[in-house]
């Protein structure tokens, strides 16, 4: 194993790191809750992810075939424009339980 | 070890020169070059140059620059140098009453050299306007202003060579004189009647004879042609006035790293080069308040310039980012390489250092930042990025060093190429660097604005 600088420095200095580690974290996730962005609309991305969370929302978990469904009868319309597939459920299964829990 | 006292520059006869410069692993020592070298440097130079000279090129007609120094270099050749004073006035006037900004007259060197390639080769060749794609074609003024551009390249690559091998080595030189022959930068300059890569050799040729005054001591041939090119550089265009701050900080940077003798006739040279072509433009600019006239009015112009606000602006790495999207493989490996530099690689050092004091300049400059501009750093890049590649391949079994070193060579020379085809000849809307036009001829970017 190569010691990396700040490993042999925490050696000679017997400076423990977990403090260090923990400001880190804590400013890291302050700098990704604090609201701080430019764009204050909704992306195009984010609003299909929404369709489909409030699908489910509206008629439950047991709907997801149907909006596979409805997203593969869209895609049939050569007009119809690309769009995110519902496959993406983790993100809209965690987005879903995350509305559920907060916004009752 | 040579004195450190400001006062005190030349060195003590008694005292022990600066440490030899070396270049990293793949240095050899300057000695003897064998037949073989020089016929793999002219092989490659022979490349080189038909590169240049051949047609190929993507934008075909005449660029903006080009159309205003082909005004000036028409009325040098019609009026002479004795009118460089009326050239000069009517410039001024002409600037005065317009928004616009054009390039000024001040630009001497190329627009000299230009009309002399006209009237030498072409005559009394009748003026005319640039209409059609046969009139860019034919017409001498243009050629003329081309031709020099295509010289100034080539030379570029003679003086990259010669400047190689006196840092590193015959290995190094052949390296980096292939790897100069295909850079898609120069390869450009040498298509157009643009300034830049003309600059690029006088920057070039400045950097390599203040390492040569450096290395030997009040060499009277040295310190000669150093200051001359100080001199011919500031007359070329006003981003000497960037080479000469930077190369400036590399004379102090020496002084304390110990690279070389900075003596005091180094010191004078350095000022009375720069100064004696100052005054030769002011001269022909005819009088002091003329030439402040020019570049007061150039820089406030070129601050209300739509297509400089445009194009010219930017956070401080757009270099890196143009140079990203240029020479991408290039760029990495002389990054990784400045990353990896100890005190005893003078020479690369010394490179290093002048890229970086002249970006600091460079990339201050308010809607003033242009790839064009960087033309200058296209050696010491090359070398650096070569010195990485002559690292990783000591990692090959010994007989294959060689061999590995020449392949990836032509590997970076054959992408370089490449790159030319795709961001200057298959991209024919405009033949300017800038980054947006990059980004399209890569098809990063694929909404093209209407032209």
């Amino acid at each position: 194993m190569i010691d990396l600088p700040a490993e042999a420095a925490r050696e000679r200095t017997g400076f423990p790191h977990w403090p260090l580690l923990a400001a880190l974290l804590l400013i890291g996730c302050a700098l990704r809750i604090i609201p701080w962005n430019g764009n204050q609309g909704m992306a195009y991305d984010e609003s299909y992810y929404r369709k489909y969370l409030l699908m489910l929302d509206q008629h439950g978990v047991t709907a997801y075939p149907d909006v596979c469904a409805a997203f593969l009868e869209d895609g049939k319309d050569e007009k119809s424009i690309a769009k995110v597939p519902p496959l993406r459920i983790l993100f809209i299964g965690a987005g879903l339980i995350w509305k559920r829990l907060a916004f009752r | 070890m040579i004195q450190t006292e400001p006062m005190k520059l030349a060195p003590d006869p008694q005292v022990p020169p600066p440490e030899p410069a070396t270049c990293g692993p793949i240095a050899t020592p300057p000695g003897t070059t064998g037949l073989r070298v020089w016929l793999a440097l002219a092989l490659i130079l022979a490349v080189g140059i038909a590169l240049r000279v051949m047609p190929w090129h993507g934008y075909p007609w005449i660029g903006f620059d080009e159309n205003l120094y082909k005004v000036y270099v028409e009325k040098l050749d019609a009026q002479g140098l004795g009118a460089y004073p009326v050239i000069s006035a009517e410039y001024v006037a002409r600037q005065r009453a317009t928004p616009k900004a054009f390039l000024p007259p001040t630009r001497f060197l190329y627009i000299f050299f230009s009309a002399t390639w006209r009237a030498t080769f072409y005559g009394d060749a009748k003026y005319q306007k640039v209409q059609t794609l046969e009139d860019v074609k034919t017409d001498p003024t243009l050629k003329s202003m081309r031709a020099i551009s295509t010289l100034f390249t080539c030379l570029t690559l003679l003086v990259g060579a010669a400047f190689a091998r006196r840092l590193a080595g015959d290995g190094a030189m052949l390296g980096v004189t292939a790897l100069m022959a295909c850079a898609p930068t120069q390869l450009h300059m040498a298509q157009h009647g643009l300034i830049d890569g003309f600059f690029a050799f006088w920057a070039l040729t400045a950097l390599w004879l203040l390492w040569e005054n450096l290395q030997s001591t009040n060499n009277p041939r040295w310190l000669a042609a150093y200051g001359a090119t100080l001199a011919l550089m500031v007359m070329t265009k006003e981003n000497a006035a960037f080479v000469t701050f930077a190369l400036c900080c590399v004379i102090a940077i020496a002084h304390f790293a110990r690279w070389g003798f900075v003596t005091r006739n180094l010191l004078l040279v350095t000022v009375i080069g720069p100064t004696v072509g100052l005054v030769a433009l002011i001269t022909l600019a005819g009088g002091v308040h003329v030439f402040v006239d020019i570049y007061q009015l150039l820089v406030s112009k070129a601050e209300n310039l739509s297509y400089a606000i445009a194009t010219g602006d930017g956070p401080w790495y757009r270099y890196i980012v143009d140079l990203l999207l240029a020479s991408p493989l290039i760029l990495l490996l002389a990054v990784s390489m400045v990353l990896q530099l100890r005190r005893t690689e003078h020479a690369l050092l010394y490179v290093t250092a002048f890229i970086a004091c002249s970006y600091v300049f460079m990339c201050n400059v308010k809607y003033g930042m242009n790839l064009r501009y960087a033309n200058m750093w296209d050696m010491p890049l090359r070398l650096l990025a070569f010195t990485q590649l002559g690292l990783l391949t000591t990692r090959l079994p010994q007989r294959w060093i060689q061999p590995g070193l020449c392949l990836v060579v032509a590997g970076l020379c054959a992408f370089d190429l490449h790159q030319y085809q795709v961001l200057f000849v298959n991209f024919d809307r405009d033949y300017e660097m800038i980054t947006t036009n990059l980004l399209y001829a890569l098809k990063i970017l694929k909404l093209m604005p209407p032209n």
